[in-house]
């Protein structure tokens, strides 16, 4: 509650301090103005995070989509991993502690929270850096400080260096002029528990200076849903229910821009995000009513961008960032309030990049990089704290070096061979290929490339052939943690970074002026694939290991419409992942990856209805069933469980809003009101579990939102 | 289209990557074998004891499996769970017999086997048990059809009582067992032998074995029962499973910190030592001893388990060679007798492993030598198995020769203090 007290305080502040700023009324795309759009000047968004330069969709050399800070608030999502999970390619299970993002056939498995992926906001990384796990939740930015998630499927470490594995997730915030100073507030019903939100955002300029405040404050109860046994299990009972399962996440983002054409652009900001969740559902602890995990996690970064001369333009930045485990953070296995654990872990991390590109001309240009990153570890160790505060270490995990350090070194060349050599008959094509070094104290050498190929088809029509590599590398945690209890998860120090290799193919474009499509397929390959495995061999504690190769292909179309008065999307996705590994009875066996479907369709319409002030939004989402986890199989089918495996049922699910635009409930200032119904069904469904029990997903929700801009 | 394009464009760049295959194996002739673990209940122990019987069948099959009447016959196991529990130990029996299937390696707990066992007999199953040591096994009215290549705990609590009081110069004990047919069991031997010799037990204290998560269970007041008395030496008839926890309830118990001499903990297992080094709680590991019947220096042993390392990558766990050497001497028992008949088998399972009528005619046959062992039995030698284990030497009851050795850890290092022969 400190905090909470905190963030009110420093919006108080900012809202005097600036009092005499002027600010904008709208968002950068008003819902009205996006409405205007059409879908050619969707197609034409310009997006940063594929060769970290703008670029429109249609010309990035990778598979791209993109969801506006428009979209987000008219389809009512709340955190970016409810944004992330209307995209195609993505699935989005939860533990109610945090998402866990699989992309494209895989899913990082026990305790992975999203790690597969790398997320930034800006281009600076956001990940807990001690596990590299990206929290999602509504704790990673307040969703009113966004202008657009730009969303990368596809290797990107021969730009961005490790953990751009499987994907880019950067999240481009607004400026200072060009939010609508607001504070929202929503009140709801999760599943007959409350939930409650209050938001800020709040953004001016004067003279050079443009400020951006934004903050986001919930507090969601996730109690009275209970474990769903393994099939044949009877290990939980109708009275066994969550309790305590409410999460309190916290968001604050703030910047501050100077620019000024003579001095060129620098750029403060900082953000921190708190998780602050009691966790029910947690393989080592399941409903023990008194877990408590409670995180810090934040970063202030300075940047500095010039244009030295005509065409050349460089940038340079300083992050530094930390991230550990809030005081009255608590851990308990069981019921026993005699004991429980508690644990020590930190990281302070210092990245500082250079980065210059030379322009050709329009499309020809060069880019060089470095940057150097030092994350100073206090690796993971838990602690049994018994009811006179005695701390004994647990037993487990090894120490290691403290100090991870990385340089990384990256080129690219963006090509259009007619343009630079003079061949028209190739004025269609444009080239890019990429190529980084990384030398890591830890895992030594990496190195990754990136070519791709657009052509042109026609002038809103084209199609990319596109090859990468990247790597995701071990995390502090996986390398050094001691147990929780014992038979728990310990480190392995003898980790290596997991590297993938994908083929792309993609067409994208207009067909006519309504409806837009982006299709693709790929094909992956991924070596060294760390999993938290059951041991084989002489103790019984779950390590992470380098033991499968996953072999991954698949499909995914998307489709913008643009019709009378509604905007509609819909989106498939095909996967096909297959999982080789050594099995000691089966020997080599390959068997398809486990939590993630094969199918699945999304779509939403938001219905816009200006002459009744409201829009009316419908999304759905149809998931197929999905093979539960490694270690539930082995509660399922102890002897054949690599083979024998069940499966969760395939569900649908369909979440419904309305919400106005533009009511003038106080003279001279805009309201919004919004209604939001999640699982209007009622759906029953499973995300998969890893202790025993899988986990069930939540009811009918209801939210009501009131929106009042200043 | 796209979709139809893509999928000949996946057959065509993976389409071999991208099919599963469980790598169904094909054997010839086979001879079906149950392997039965309480996987459910001590995964790391029951799995690498698989491991260590497909290894002993694959080394038996690659090497040209058996000719039994001039036919070439491979093994092939069937892995079985009887979840640490009797009542599905009796329903795994059912179901072998249904499916045509009278050859059982296992189970791997007492408790488990003692049911089992009266099922087996009750149905003309031969069984061998690699690790179910309770002493009621030798003594049934089995029809010789009930064997084991691990010790009775007859024999390992006697040594445990001796070693205490004649190595150790301790007379004070205390017992801690789980409350099963095993711990209660070895309860009784080790009061009986070490009462017998002239010690005294002090206390006794037993924790739930079924229906526990014994990970997280708090074993500390049923620690303290026995603390209160001040034990110089703590018998623990423990599994691997719980080692770890009951350690660190140890260490947490003040009654422990407040003693000056803190008391020894003695196992009446061999499995522990990388369990304890992994769970345990560091600061009493050098107060642990245990009892094992591996013996890990013997030429044969060091054999097995370089071959175990260099198939799994990993180390085998105690009594994986006991259920090694349980597929070996039905192999050259069903070779010698030319059947797979149970009966058959029953009768030559001491001839094919040092027995004492022909001892000293018998060829030794190491480890890893069944076809050397195949073409003596064809014409007409007889052989001596020693295993992995160690002398089989089976006895009357279907008990094998006994070794013993008391180990330790030091610096966190697996130490052999003293070896016992029975």
């Amino acid at each position: 509650m400190k905090i909470k007290f905190q963030h009110l305080i420093i919006s108080l502040l900012l809202i005097c301090s600036f009092s005499d700023i002027k600010g904008q009324e709208l968002d950068t795309i008003s819902p009205n103005d996006l409405f205007a759009l059409s879908l050619e000047d969707l197609m034409d968004i310009e997006i940063v995070s594929a060769v970290r330069q703008n670029q429109s969709i249609i010309d990035a050399p990778s598979i791209v989509s993109v969801i506006t800070g428009t979209q987000i608030k008219e389809r009512g999502y709340a955190s970016v991993a409810e944004a992330l999970n209307s995209i195609a390619g993505f699935d989005v299970i939860t533990d109610y502690f945090q998402p866990n993002m699989g992309i494209r056939g895989i899913n990082g498995g026990l305790r992975s929270w999203s790690r597969l992926v790398k997320v930034m906001i800006d281009g600076q990384n956001m990940s807990f850096r001690s596990s590299s796990d990206n929290y999602l939740d509504p704790s990673l930015i307040p969703m009113g400080a966004i202008e657009k998630i730009e969303i990368i499927r596809g290797p990107n470490s021969a730009i961005y260096g490790k953990n751009a594995f499987l994907g880019v997730i950067n999240i481009i915030t607004k400026t200072g002029d060009s939010v609508g100073n607001s504070i929202s507030h929503y009140i709801g019903s999760v599943n007959n528990s409350s939930a409650y939100n209050l938001s800020t955002v709040w953004g001016g300029s004067k003279n050079n200076f443009d400020i951006l405040f934004s903050s986001s404050y919930s507090q969601i109860d996730y109690s009275g849903i209970s474990p769903y046994n393994v099939p044949g299990s009877t290990i939980y009972g109708s009275g066994d229910i969550a309790q305590k399962n409410e999460s309190n996440p916290l968001a604050v983002y703030i910047k501050v821009k100077y620019e000024k054409e003579t001095f060129g652009k620098l750029v403060f900001d900082f953000t921190q995000q708190n998780i602050n969740s009691y966790s029910e559902f947690l393989d080592w602890g399941t409903l023990t009513h008194n877990n408590r995990i409670n995180l810090f996690n934040a970063y202030e970064r300075i940047m500095y961008s010039k244009t030295l001369f005509e065409n050349f333009k460089t940038d340079f930045s300083f992050t530094h960032s930390s991230g550990r485990p809030i005081k009255n953070e608590i851990l308990d296995n069981d019921s026993d309030p005699t004991e429980w654990i508690e644990r020590d872990l930190s990281y302070a991390g210092y990245d500082v990049s250079f980065n210059t590109s030379y322009a050709f001309d329009e499309i020809n240009n060069f880019s060089f990089g470095i940057d150097y990153t030092t994350d100073i570890h206090d690796h993971q160790k838990f602690y049994t704290v018994n009811s006179s505060g005695v701390r004994t270490l647990n037993p487990g995990g090894t120490e290691g070096v403290k100090d991870f350090n990385n340089v990384g070194i990256y080129l690219q060349m963006i090509l259009n061979a007619a343009e630079f050599f003079s061949f028209d008959y190739l004025k269609n094509l444009t080239l890019t290929a990429g190529y980084r070094f990384d030398y890591h104290n830890i895992y030594g050498d990496v190195l990754n490339y990136r070519l791709a190929a657009v052509y042109h088809l026609a002038d809103q029509l084209s199609t990319k052939v596109m090859y990468g590599t990247s790597f995701n590398a071990p995390s502090s945690v996986q390398l050094y943690s001691n147990y929780i209890t014992p038979g728990g998860i310990v480190g392995n120090p003898n980790l290596k970074p997991e590297r993938a290799k994908t083929l792309e193919w993609a067409l994208m474009g207009q067909v006519f002026s309504k409806l837009n499509f982006n299709t693709n397929i790929y094909y992956t390959e991924i070596d060294d694939k760390i999993e938290y495995l059951l041991p084989y061999g002489e103790i019984s504690n779950i390590t992470a290991q380098n033991v499968s190769n996953i072999y991954s292909a698949g499909f995914e179309a998307e489709l913008n419409i643009n019709i009378m008065n509604n905007t509609s999307y819909v989106n498939y996705s095909y996967e096909r992942s297959i999982l080789e590994k050594y099995d000691p009875l089966l020997e080599i066996i390959r068997i398809k990856t486990a939590l993630y479907p094969n199918h699945m369709v999304k779509f939403g319409n938001v219905l816009h209805l200006p002459d009744y002030f409201i829009n009316i939004n419908i999304e759905g989402k149809y998931m197929s069933s999905r093979i539960a986890s490694d270690q539930n199989n082995f509660i399922y089918d102890p002897i054949n469980y690599a083979i024998n495996r069940y499966e969760l049922d395939p569900y649908f699910i369909l979440d419904f809003m309305i919400s106005s635009t533009d009511l003038e409930l106080i003279k001279n200032s805009r309201t919004r009101l919004s209604l939001r119904i999640k699982n209007l069904l009622g759906t029953e469904y499973y995300y998969p579990g890893f202790d025993n029990y899988d986990i069930p997903g939540l009811g009918r929700s209801f939210y009501f939102m009131f929106t009042q801009y200043i | 289209m796209i979709l139809f394009i893509s999928l000949v464009i996946f057959q065509l760049i993976g389409c071999e990557k991208l099919n599963e295959d469980y790598n169904k194996l094909i054997y010839k002739n086979p001879i079906k074998i149950a392997v039965i673990g309480d996987v459910s209940i001590g995964r790391e122990v029951a799995e690498n004891i698989f491991f260590a019987t497909k290894m002993a069948a694959d080394e038996i099959n690659s090497s040209g499996g058996l000719i039994i009447n001039e036919e070439e016959r491979e093994i092939e196991l069937i892995f079985k769970n009887s979840g640490g529990d009797p009542e599905i130990g009796i329903d795994v029996v059912n179901e072998l017999i249904d499916e045509g299937i009278n050859i059982i390696v296992g189970p791997t707990t007492s408790a488990v086997a003692v049911e089992m066992s009266e099922s087996c007999v009750a149905n003309n199953i031969l069984m061998i048990t690699y690790s179910a040591t309770i002493p009621k096994l030798s003594y049934m009215n089995d029809d010789d059809l009930i064997w084991r290549t691990c010790p009775s705990d007859a024999f390992s609590g006697t040594i445990m009582a001796k070693h205490s009081i004649d190595s150790m110069q301790l007379k004070n004990g205390a017992i801690f067992f789980r409350d099963d047919n095993f711990g209660n069991s070895m309860a009784n031997i080790i009061q009986n032998k070490f009462e017998s010799l002239g010690g005294s037990i002090l206390a006794t204290s037993s924790y739930p074995a079924e229906e526990t998560d014994l990970n997280n269970y708090n074993f500390g007041n049923e620690l303290d029962i026995l603390l209160q008395q001040k034990p110089q030496i703590i018998f623990a008839a423990v599994f691997e499973e719980e080692i770890g926890k009951i350690t660190q309830d140890l260490w947490a118990s003040s009654l422990y910190q407040d003693m000056e001499s803190k008391p020894f903990l003695f196992l009446t297992e061999g499995g522990f030592p990388n369990e304890l080094i992994a769970n345990g709680q560091p600061d009493i590991l050098e107060t642990i001893i245990g009892i094992s019947s591996s013996i890990t220096n013997t030429p044969n042993y060091i054999t097995y388990e370089n071959n175990y390392i260099a198939k799994y990558n990993f180390s085998p766990v105690t009594y994986s060679e006991h259920a090694y050497d349980a597929i070996y001497s039905i192999a050259f028992a069903m070779q010698k007798a030319q059947s797979i008949s149970p009966e058959d088998i029953k009768q030559n399972l001491r001839l094919v492993t040092g027995s004492e009528d022909l001892r000293e005619e018998s060829a030794i046959i190491n480890v890893n030598e069944f076809e050397k062992a195949r073409v003596l039995l064809l014409t007409g030698f007889e052989i001596n198995y020693e295993g992995a284990s160690g002398k089989i030497n089976f006895d009357i009851n279907g008990d094998p020769y006994s070794t013993f050795v008391i180990w330790g850890l030091v610096n966190k290092e697996y130490v052999e203090f003293s070896y016992y022969n029975l």
